[in-house]
């Protein structure tokens, strides 16, 4: 699970900003969203252009350079700050997995172009190396032949390096370490609209229909709009070489995609990687609902709140979501002023089940403390 | 969805004319889904608005009542705050009349 995220320098976040899920509080509502101490399923409001997105493309930085997944390398363009005194931004990461500690720290100057790294299991350093004095070192049991190899002018990341070229040994130290690679390794992040992509998890532009018929989906994917109230007679079948799906009407047939509405669209690129999702470790959701009617976007968070074992954060603009029904205070947050805190922290008031969230963000109880 | 549209009528202590409501649901909310919430011996309407009050009223009344006690609790099994369009309190005016006016300020 990942507890805690923090960037500095990077992109609109000039100062540090921490994104820390892994101190929950003690509500006894809803407490099946939080997992191994750490809260797995939020939902993240804040005004346009207070940094939502570019929170999302922070937290996945670390999959440019330690996995071979699906990358959105134009959306790094602009790295740094633009008014920031650094010539590097710094990134830290902290996992938890079966109550150990680990802790990634990392120093970029661009997506492509890492200045440090280190890598801490357990408070102890495991991996370490500077870009610049190509000094550095490797301590996982197996490595240690690795540690002549590492000091030379390769760009690669070191961790990446020791992940792929060692033999370790079967220890709880790395183990530990294969649990850390294996969860960024399954991070996902997509946008509702398939012309923005997803970066993590996998790799390659496979079409919306072609990835429902694939998995043997179309019947269950009809059955889940008909669930939000969009009924269409639903069938797979190939033309061109493609796979693709159909909708049955009286008097013609006819691509699916070519007639559902924006919302509906946007609906089945979410069915696409919702069937995928209870593989991913941290999925990361921009803008979930753009185009969704309310009533859809309840059931969509509905559906993720049932999905155990994977931490789902999406970003919306809907209040109407802010609710002790679906979520709780300290699994909805706030993104302003470079600082993202959950609703629980953002009031002195002890909040319980029957307050209203929404009535109360509305009045400006979560402004300040 | 739309379907739900509850109404909450929430009535102190045992209801002595219970032909009241049940006239006042026939003749306005006929067809609606509705739900009579006694208020248990001992609490009353002005102890219910002093709980709202406390909370600045940033709490909703049906979840006050839902967490206030097991009976109305397996009452509201099922429902949502969200379910209920309409409350209605009725109390009796002359014996809290005291704390009618301080709700009332």
């Amino acid at each position: 699970m990942l507890k805690k995220f923090s960037v500095e320098n990077f992109k609109g976040f000039q100062d540090k900003i921490t994104f820390d899920i892994g101190s929950p509080s003690n509500y006894n509502f809803n407490s099946e969203i939080i997992e191994n101490g750490c809260v797995t399923k939020g939902i993240i409001y804040g005004i346009n252009s207070s940094g939502k997105s570019n929170l999302g493309l922070a937290i996945f930085d670390i999959i440019t350079h330690l996995t071979e997944k699906q990358k959105l390398l134009p959306s790094y363009n602009f790295y740094l700050n633009m008014s920031g005194r650094k010539s590097f931004a710094e990134f830290e990461y902290t996992f938890l997995f079966d109550e150990h500690e680990v802790v990634y720290r990392y120093s970029k100057k661009d997506v492509n172009t890492l200045k440090s790294e280190s890598l801490s299991i357990d408070g102890k350093e495991v991996i370490f190396f500077d870009f610049l004095t190509k000094d550095g070192f490797t301590l996982l049991e197996g490595s240690d032949t690795l540690n002549a190899s590492i000091k030379n002018d390769s760009p690669i990341s070191r961790v990446k390096y020791v992940n792929s070229n060692s033999i370790l040994t079967d220890n709880v130290q790395n183990q530990i370490f294969r649990k850390f690679m294996d969860f960024v390794d399954r991070m996902l992040l997509f946008y509702s609209l398939d012309s923005r992509g997803y970066e993590g998890f996998m790799n390659g532009s496979e079409g919306i229909a072609e990835g429902i018929v694939n998995s043997g989906k179309v019947r269950d994917f009809q059955e889940f709009l008909k669930e939000n109230y969009i009924d269409y007679d639903l069938y797979e079948c190939e033309l061109d070489g493609r796979k693709a799906i159909y909708c049955h009407f009286d008097n013609s047939d006819v691509d699916f995609f070519k007639i559902a509405s924006t919302g509906t669209r946007s609906l089945a690129l979410f069915y696409y990687w919702y069937i995928r999702m209870k593989r991913a470790s941290f999925v990361f959701i921009d803008e979930f609902d753009a185009f969704y009617h309310f009533e859809l976007s309840e059931s969509v968070q509905r559906h993720l709140k049932q999905i155990s074992g994977v931490q789902i954060f999406s970003t919306t603009h809907n209040t109407d979501l802010m609710s002790n029904d679906l979520l709780r205070p300290d699994s909805y947050f706030l993104l302003e002023n470079n600082s993202i805190k959950a609703f629980s922290e953002l009031t002195q008031k002890e909040l319980r089940q029957a307050h209203n969230l929404q009535k109360m963000y509305k009045a400006g109880a979560f402004n300040g403390r | 969805m739309a379907d739900r549209d509850y109404k909450a009528f929430i009535v102190e202590g045992e209801v002595r004319e219970p032909q009241i409501i049940d006239n006042i649901s026939r003749i306005f909310f006929l067809h609606r889904n509705y739900t009579v919430i006694t208020l248990p011996a001992g609490e009353n309407i002005y102890m219910l608005w002093k709980q709202l009050k406390d909370d600045d009223f940033d709490t909703d009344i049906i979840e006050i009542l839902r967490e206030s006690n097991i009976e109305i609790e397996k009452q509201l099994e099922g429902l949502s705050r969200n379910d209920f369009s309409e409350v209605y309190l009725f109390f009796d005016y002359d014996a809290h009349q005291t704390n009618l006016e301080k709700m009332l300020m």
